[in-house]
């Protein structure tokens, strides 16, 4: 009894993707044309390539002007400019995780080979460090950007592991393909402007 | 045999009939092959059945279910169609797809073997064919998902033929799956269960006519050549771009 009534709403989901899938369309190929500047895009990884995590996440000013009555109000404000940066940058640490992953694929895609299980840990890493940085952020918006330091460094490494899995990849091109990749990964992104 | 029979049975076979006429004059048979097999075999099925209902009308019931099982094993024709048009053999995707494919079926396959030795004693006709129904229903719908899903992960295009054959199947297989749990459920579902079927399969001879009117194969995974200004660009880009690379690599 259990068994039927899952496999009708199995049979009901499976319709109603097929069916998004459907209406959904399918991925978008731009022309050939295509500006090199999208390759620099591709390696910019601002949030990864800001190096002064430790100041950014640092407590001690923010309790020293806390400490005197007179400047409780500077604290206030300098507490409110360091909450904006930290989401600044952990939206910046996404930016470069959904870029490394587009990439990864984009490298399969051109011929890098990969096993499956390998893809399908790449995108559950990816899936949960998306994940991590968004709770990151709303506790960032609710508790303050100094509560979360410890859990940020921690972001940071798993951001890190991401990019070195991506860059394994690389070594293993065939010799020749960059061309070819650069156009193709320029192709996707001009795909989605 | 009422009119509405009659006319679900002549508007199938004027279909089917369309699609290979179809297939036939664009040369699509050479692309699809797998494809073209399977409704030619739902052609001589539907045909062959008609002339049993009206000569021999007691075995049709028999002759229905036996050939059903071959009919519906055949469905894994449609599905590696769509999989080996999507996925060249020597492409790199294509490992990640079979092996995942795979799964899918030496999953199904366990199910399948497990759910059949949970019943125990020798099935009855009418448990093993809804459940054999339901069971590779699913498979397949997995299956297709898995691959249009695959696809799009890697933004694999998919040609507007091979994108109707999986879309218009799979819509048909969830119904068939949704239908033959629902007719189990409910008998007072028997009535509209008997509609569903063929008008979903209807549905799907409709898809599959729209999207092979003509021949639209899937956009080739490699493309063209770059203009030589663009590759002497790229040269300058990229070795910027290994030197910001090691610096991720290596900080």
């Amino acid at each position: 009894m259990i068994g039927l009534v899952l496999s009708l709403i199995l049979g009901i989901l499976f319709f109603l993707a097929f069916l998004v899938l459907a209406l959904a369309g399918h991925p978008k190929v731009a022309d050939a044309a295509v500006p090199v500047r999208i390759v620099q895009e591709m390696i910019d990884l601002r949030g990864l390539a800001f190096a002064n995590t430790e100041v950014l996440l640092r407590f001690d000013d923010y309790r020293k002007l806390r400490s005197r009555p007179d400047l409780r109000e500077v604290a206030r404000r300098f507490r409110a400019d360091r909450r904006e940066i930290v989401l600044l940058w952990l939206r910046s640490l996404g930016e470069d995780v959904k870029k490394l992953w587009r990439f990864r694929r984009l490298l399969v895609r051109s011929g890098v080979s990969v096993g499956l299980w390998e893809e399908v840990h790449i995108a559950v890493t990816a899936s949960l460090v998306l994940l991590f940085l968004l709770g990151l952020r709303m506790l960032a918006v609710g508790a303050g950007p100094f509560v979360i330091g410890g859990l940020i460094r921690a972001a940071r490494h798993l951001v890190e592991r991401t990019s070195h899995s991506c860059a394994a990849l690389l070594k293993r091109l065939p010799p020749g393909a960059w061309p070819e990749l650069e156009r193709k990964w320029a192709n996707g992104l001009a795909s989605e402007d | 045999m009422s009119a509405l029979w009659y006319s679900l049975l002549v508007l199938g076979v004027g279909l089917e009939t369309v699609l290979l006429w179809r297939t036939h004059k664009g040369g699509m048979w050479r692309h699809y092959p797998f494809f073209v097999a399977y409704v030619l075999f739902v052609l001589l099925r539907t045909l062959v059945l008609f002339a049993v209902m009206q000569l021999r009308a007691e075995l049709y019931s028999v002759l229905y279910w036996r050939s059903e099982i071959l009919a519906v094993a055949l469905w894994f024709l449609i599905t590696w169609e769509v999989f080996r048009q999507s996925f060249p053999k020597w492409s790199a995707i294509y490992r990640v797809a079979s092996n995942a494919l795979l799964v899918v079926l030496y999953g199904s396959a366990i199910t399948l073997v497990v759910t059949g030795a949970r019943l125990g004693r020798p099935l009855a006709d009418r448990v093993v064919y809804p459940l054999m129904e339901r069971s590779l229903g699913c498979t397949q719908a997995i299956s297709l998902l898995l691959l249009l899903i695959l696809a799009r992960y890697y933004g694999v295009s998919m040609g507007r033929n091979v994108r109707g054959i999986a879309v218009g199947f799979g819509m048909f297989v969830s119904i068939s799956v949704a239908n033959f749990s629902a007719l189990e459920l409910l008998t007072s579902f028997v009535p509209y269960w008997r509609l569903v079927r063929p008008l979903s399969f209807l549905g799907m001879l409709v898809i599959w006519t729209c999207a092979l009117w003509t021949y639209a194969p899937n956009p080739s995974l490699s493309s063209g050549e770059i203009p030589g200004s663009h590759m002497k660009q790229w040269g300058e880009a990229w070795s910027r771009t290994l030197s910001v690379l090691r610096k991720v690599i290596e900080p």
